[in-house]
């Protein structure tokens, strides 16, 4: 009984106060919050079209470009021509109707939305053969190469500065053994770690 | 459950025994095992403030047909204004004046007197609205003036700084923590440490698809075959990814909930969101049908020239009330201004605020109007009028009469679309009074259905509307021209109301100055009763600011307040709403910008 005290006891010391408990009466005011810089829809979208090329142009602006509130990244005003009153020259500087696009946050914020439309466009992406074609090209895939050496290379469309983890790199293999590379491309554009500055 | 909470479970029974373990260490153990059932994720899983949904008509509508309780009780001091009115005595002559109804003790506005259609294809008292409803009024906004930054306030009462809704979205549990609707400064007022919000346009064909369109895949290929294999060992490689970046585990949580969200949940969203427009679009299309005694089941004629008064006079002066933009409005009856009128988005607006705090997608909806040109209704029938400059005035000195006349050019033609704008600058008594009516027992009629609704609902076991802080506001409400040819900003007589199973009962809060009478009024602004702001005794001397107002509303969303500073007015005492400060009063005075002091 005792021992299992004292067990206890030592249980107090380890952190379980992680769940917040709110009791705004005592609370201090806090000043700093932690969360990830994510990169905005410029960046997202010339990344998605730098791997997957020209033909995922209207993918992306369907499910990333034009999908500010999700992603962040301000229009410019200052950089629109209107032949008209209702629409810009270059649909890559439209403020898609809402005075508060051009006042968005240059750094994009996690939220469910932006993972919804990150989903959508790498599930439209990797169902579209030529932007597979073209991101095998882009990695410099040969048939001949082991499977290592192309998840390797596939990888690093993504990750271009990073080492391939060892377990990242078995689970891939497994993907690229059992299916086709697409899925392997389909599983590095979901993850979201390559958003993050 | 994991062996540690069986360890802590099993003390705990030790415990029970009042051996070693004294009931301090009985509430952490309490305490310990709230917070592992908090670790747990669930999708709806309990979250720590109430659900805010704010219904703000950007532009300030006259609130004196609905909810500026301008004589809170029998016996405070009252004096009629001559554009406040919101009964018709007689069609003829043209008479009106302002009239009370009174709910429990409380002398609410006219309008409460009647029945408001209901979902189930009946009617009930809108005084029911009363029974969990809390109006503050008589609240001053710090010396901001006009609309964009008082718009701004009733979210954000620092301007530029953090939003209840976007504390509200901090806390939230919910896959889209605050949702907006709407193009004006409180829409764009949304500031959080941590969260985004989804904005909608007003006009967008379908809310809840667009809310939903990132998890919504409706031509899934045939690639997706074996679907359950190739997702299992995709799910091991993110599994992988997220332990080879181990300070990104925030990130995949949200990847998880996303591909979750998408699989489970989609199927038939749209459907019962179908239903509920259709069930708002209903309620809206009966309540502009409905016959209302002393509002609308008399003509109101328009203006019938020519016309004589005593006195010199223009315009405006003598025919300020039929006034419209810059237009008198000269229909046989006014009340055809509302054929055909009907509310564009409405429907949906209540719809998805129902649908997605009922739910638990969201945690905060705030509605303001399409954009800062907002109006009362959309198709709104054409009127008849007549432009200002085709009056022809004739004064005769000798007899002191001035004439007014249609000009010889002018020809009654089409009817005309005019604007019918909620800042009701140039809106003339009599349309004010047709309109204003309307909306809002419109309103009221979806407020009811909005609370019935949430009243019938639970979510992880509180009731939604319990849990639920439902805000009707504007930036201010109004004072009137001395013509009767419209009303200006008044940003001394802000009024808010609130509704929430966490209000008990009826409350007035915030005290007013009664102004004065008209024979003892030195000027038009002293006469009637209109709203000003007047200290409150219990609450320092002081006038309830919008800070206090924003700290309050904290305090009931149990978030942290804005303005550190700003006191509130009530608390919460087993989560229900008690205030701090006396019931409303109206106190005998005039308004004045300069606040004079004893010497």
């Amino acid at each position: 009984m005792i021992k299992s005290f004292f067990i206890f006891l030592f249980f107090l010391t380890v952190n379980f106060s992680h769940a917040q408990s709110y009791a705004p009466e005592k609370s201090l005011l806090p000043v700093l919050d932690f969360s990830k810089r994510l990169s905005d829809r410029f960046y997202v979208h010339s990344t998605l079209q730098q791997i997957f090329g020209p033909s995922v142009k209207p993918t992306l602006y369907k499910y990333i470009f034009s999908k500010p509130n999700a992603f962040g990244g301000p229009c410019d005003v200052y950089e629109q021509i209107r032949p008209n009153g209702h629409s810009v020259a270059d649909q890559m500087t439209s403020c898609f109707e809402r005075n508060d696009t051009s006042t968005l946050p240059l750094i994009g914020r996690r939220n469910l939305l932006r993972m919804g439309y990150t989903l959508k466009a790498c599930t439209a992406i990797t169902n579209n053969n030529k932007a597979i074609d073209f991101a095998l090209q882009a990695a410099s895939l040969k048939k001949r190469d082991p499977s290592k050496i192309k998840i390797e290379k596939l990888y690093k469309l993504f990750y271009p500065f990073e080492k391939l983890d060892h377990k990242v790199e078995t689970a891939l293999i497994k993907i690229e053994k059992k299916h086709e590379l697409r899925w392997v491309l389909y599983t590095l554009c979901i993850d979201p770690s390559w958003q993050v500055l | 459950m994991s062996n540690r909470r069986n360890f802590i479970i099993a003390l705990g029974g030790v415990g029970g025994l009042g051996l070693a373990f004294a009931s301090p260490l009985r509430r952490l153990l309490k305490s310990l095992m709230k917070n592992e059932s908090q670790r747990n994720f669930s999708r709806f899983s309990p979250q720590e403030c109430r659900n805010y949904v704010q219904i703000n008509h950007y532009g300030g509508p006259s609130r004196w047909f609905f909810d500026s309780i301008l004589k809170p009780t029998d016996g405070q001091p009252f004096y009629s204004n001559p554009m406040i009115v919101n009964h018709l005595q007689s069609s003829t002559p043209l008479e009106f004046d302002y009239k009370f109804h009174k709910v429990g003790n409380i002398n609410m506005p006219y309008l409460w007197k009647f029945d408001i259609p209901s979902s189930d294809g009946g009617e009930v008292p809108m005084s029911n609205l009363t029974k969990n409803m809390m109006t503050v009024r008589g609240v001053h906004l710090e010396g901001t003036l006009g609309h964009p930054i008082n718009c701004a306030k009733m979210v954000a009462p620092a301007p530029g700084g953090l939003s209840i809704d976007g504390l509200v979205a901090d806390l939230s549990t919910s896959p889209i923590p605050a949702v907006t609707i709407g193009n004006t400064p409180v829409n764009r007022a949304f500031k959080s440490r941590k969260s985004t919000v989804v904005r909608i346009n007003t006009d967008e064909e379908n809310y809840l698809k667009y809310l939903l369109d990132p998890f919504y895949h409706p031509d899934t290929t045939s690639w997706f075959e074996d679907k359950e294999e190739i997702k299992k060992i995709v799910d091991e490689a993110i599994e992988a990814l997220k332990e080879s970046k181990t300070t990104n585990s925030s990130l995949y949580s949200d990847l998880s909930k996303s591909r979750q969200f998408f699989n489970e949940t989609i199927d038939g969203f749209l459907g019962e969101y179908d239903q509920l427009v259709k069930k708002y679009k209903t309620l809206i299309e009966r309540s502009l049908t409905s016959t209302l005694k002393g509002i609308n089941d008399k003509p109101i004629p328009g203006l019938s020239l020519p016309l004589n008064f005593k006195g010199k006079h223009e315009a405006i002066e003598a025919l300020g009330k039929y006034v419209l933009e810059d237009h008198f409005l000269i229909d046989k009856d006014l009340r055809n201004i509302l054929n055909g009128a009907s509310f564009l988005y409405l429907a949906q607006e209540f719809a998805i605020a129902e649908y997605v705090i009922s739910k638990g997608l969201s945690s905060s909806v705030v509605i303001s109007t399409k954009s800062e040109m907002g109006h009362f209704f959309d198709n709104t029938a054409k009127s008849f009028a007549i432009e200002n400059y085709n009056i022809v005035k004739e004064y005769d000195g000798v007899n002191n009469t001035t004439s007014f006349a249609a000009s010889k050019r002018f020809t009654v033609g089409n009817p005309k679309s005019l604007n019918w704008s909620l800042d009701a600058h140039n809106t003339g008594l009599i349309p004010n009074f047709i309109t204003t009516n309307q909306f809002f027992y419109s309103i009221a009629t979806c407020l009811n259905e909005l609370i019935s609704s949430f009243k019938k609902q639970t979510l992880n076991g509180k009731n939604v509307f319990d849990e639920t802080l439902i805000h009707l506001t504007a930036e201010f409400d109004r004072t009137p021209n001395q013509f009767l040819n419209g009303s200006g900003h008044n940003e001394h007589a802000h009024v808010s109301s609130f509704f929430s199973g966490a209000i008990e009962s009826h409350t007035v809060l915030g005290n007013i100055y009664s102004e004065a009478s008209g024979d003892k009024a030195e000027d038009f602004d002293d006469h009637g009763t209109i709203g000003n702001a007047a200290p409150v005794g219990s609450f320092n001397g002081q006038k309830i600011g919008i800070s206090n107002l924003s700290s309050s509303i904290s305090k009931i969303l149990r978030i942290e307040p804005i303005v550190g500073r700003a006191t509130p007015f009530l608390k919460l005492k087993n989560d229900k709403v008690v205030p701090m400060i006396a019931s409303a009063e109206n106190i005998e005075g005039v308004f004045s910008l300069i606040e004079q002091t004893d010497d």
